[in-house]
């Protein structure tokens, strides 16, 4: 019985471990689709896209927390969220050579993350440095 | 306007029932149902009387498949354990009656503590929002060594290392839907793998007992309903803390754990006093706190003061609706359980759960289905603490807090 209760924890940890690596490798073979703003939709919350835009608001939240608006140009808008976290990841970071005070108004800007809604508006919050990137101001 | 206020009470217990009795139903996955029907409703508090009347009845009979057939979702993932161990001792109804008088008194007493601290919420939010990840890493360091064995210790840091990588891995990609994610982790984690060993070991559900007198101390139970009350209201307002982690948190901090009664009633009253707060913190601090308070300040705004009583009224006018029908599922579905093979019940569950999370969540869901259930059986034939899995919610939030999800989510490259 002691053999069987410790192959079955073998069994388990084994398929833990495949079950984490198989994810992991759905995780990062998943492409965000690349669409204009005005394409993205409530039906798209949860997915991960990527985008470009012009930067049309800024505001600095006391915490840290940055908040853009992007639009295309038109009509179309979208917000999108840059939490402190991911500001200080990105000052960090330095493949981009940017800072947060290059995301101004104007800017034209291409953003990869997740759509999420947030009191009946659309976002796009990014993940990581890699996910913000300015095209030019 | 009275009638009109019956009629909505009793459509959204009756929305509530089918929401808490299905799998996979939560209430924020009606709300847009609910507010679609705003098109028919030309009062704004009419709608806001219906999600509530959702909501309230839908946390109280959820309780009903998490303890009798082990179908949690992320509000009552905790209480299927020692649920399922009141039935087996044959006291189903007991683990029910015990979440209804815990949801009830935590509901009475967060008001009253409601009540007094009103004013200061608002503080008490910006001065705790930069240590909050302190509290969790010292939950988290407390749970593992409150294994005490050192053998013990080790696998409860790789059972949260395990259900922590799955947390980062699923809740930071679109593999799955971010709305959808949490049904495969915590069916996975907690439901199915207790059916998988349910399933192995017992054929039938024992018959169930006739004394239904509580059997906990009178004294564990205000301490009980004292915990859940506090902790209700920590949930409503500390950024990121939900139901399960708070519940975690009580069980070890505050003892409830001790006895499986005690953390019943705990479970079951934080969700309540948390729901209640969550409606009235759209009047203290102008700040939604949960998917039915956002719904209802869509439709209403910020409630007045009078608006806000009569809000409440409507919780615990709803509230005790919704304990007697619970009640009455309580003391009907444990006989019904008793006449049936269930173990042919438990597979007809299995299957439907797999199909379901294929259905909402598609293969990638499976897949998720698959570690989770392979983590929480793990963490079963370890015989540590079901509660370590709850790393899954844990470690992502104390890496949201430090800001060290971005670095973790480059270094993986998800």
């Amino acid at each position: 019985m002691k053999i069987k209760k410790h192959a079955l924890i073998y069994v388990c940890l084994a398929a833990s471990i495949a079950g984490l690596v198989l994810i992991y490798i759905a995780a990062i073979s998943i492409q965000a689709a690349p669409m204009p703003i005005a394409e993205i939709n409530f039906d798209m919350v949860g997915r991960s896209v990527k985008t470009a835009g012009f930067i049309s608001y800024r505001s600095n939240h006391p915490s840290g927390h940055i908040f853009l608006t992007i639009t295309d140009g038109d009509d179309s808008i979208i917000q999108v969220p840059l939490f402190a976290g991911f500001v200080s990841s990105f000052e960090r970071d330095n493949r981009q050579h940017a800072t947060t005070d290059e995301l101004r108004r104007g800017a034209l800007i291409e953003v990869e993350g997740l759509v999420g809604e947030y009191r009946g508006q659309l976002q796009i919050v990014p993940r990581k440095p890699d996910d913000l990137k300015i095209l030019y101001d | 306007m009275l009638l009109e206020t019956f009629l909505f009470i009793f459509l959204g217990v009756a929305i509530g029932i089918f929401a808490g009795l299905c799998p996979g139903i939560h209430i924020n996955t009606t709300i847009p149902l609910l507010l679609s029907l705003s098109i028919f409703i030309q009062d704004p508090i009419s709608i806001a009387v219906l999600i509530i009347s959702v909501s309230v009845t839908e946390m109280f009979i959820d309780q009903v498949p998490a303890i009798f057939i082990g179908m949690p979702d992320a509000d009552t993932a905790l209480c299927v354990l020692p649920g399922h161990r009141l039935l087996f001792e044959g006291r189903g109804y007991e683990a029910i009656k015990l979440t209804v008088v815990g949801g009830l008194g935590a509901l009475l007493l967060s008001l009253v503590f409601i009540a007094v601290a009103a004013d200061a919420f608002n503080f008490l939010y910006e001065l705790s929002r930069p240590y909050i990840h302190f509290v969790i890493i010292g939950v988290v360091v407390f749970m593992i060594l409150s294994e005490k064995v050192p053998r013990k210790i080790a696998y409860a840091a790789l059972i949260i290392s395990l259900s922590g990588l799955l947390g980062i891995l699923t809740l930071n990609s679109s593999i799955v839907r971010q709305q959808n994610v949490l049904f495969p982790v915590l069916t996975g984690l907690f439901g199915l793998s207790s059916m998988i060993i349910s399933f192995s070991e017992s054929s039938v559900i024992p018959e169930q007992g006739t004394n239904n007198k509580l059997k906990i101390s009178k004294k564990d139970m205000m301490k009980a309903i004292a915990l859940a009350s506090f902790a209700g209201i920590m949930v409503g307002f500390l950024p990121a803390v939900g139901i399960s982690e708070a519940a975690v948190m009580t069980q070890y901090l505050g003892g409830s754990g001790s006895t499986s009664r005690g953390f019943l009633m705990t479970t079951a009253g934080i969700n309540v006093a948390n729901d209640a707060f969550s409606l009235i913190s759209l009047y203290l601090v102008g700040n939604p706190r949960s998917g039915a308070s956002v719904a209802i300040q869509q439709v209403v705004g910020e409630p007045t003061f009078f608006e806000t009583v009569f809000l409440i009224g409507i919780i615990l006018f709803t509230s005790g609706i919704a304990a007697v029908l619970t009640l009455f599922l309580g003391k009907k579905i444990p006989k019904f359980l008793a006449r049936v093979n269930y173990r042919l019940l438990t597979s007809v569950v299995m299957c439907f759960i797999v199909s379901l999370v294929f259905i909402i969540t598609g293969f990638y869901g499976l897949l998720i289905l698959f570690a989770s259930t392979s983590v929480g059986l793990l963490c079963a034939f370890l015989e540590i603490r079901r509660s370590h899995c709850m790393g899954i919610l844990l470690i992502q939030t104390i890496l949201f807090f430090t800001g060290l999800n971005p670095l973790v989510i480059s270094i993986l490259n998800i």
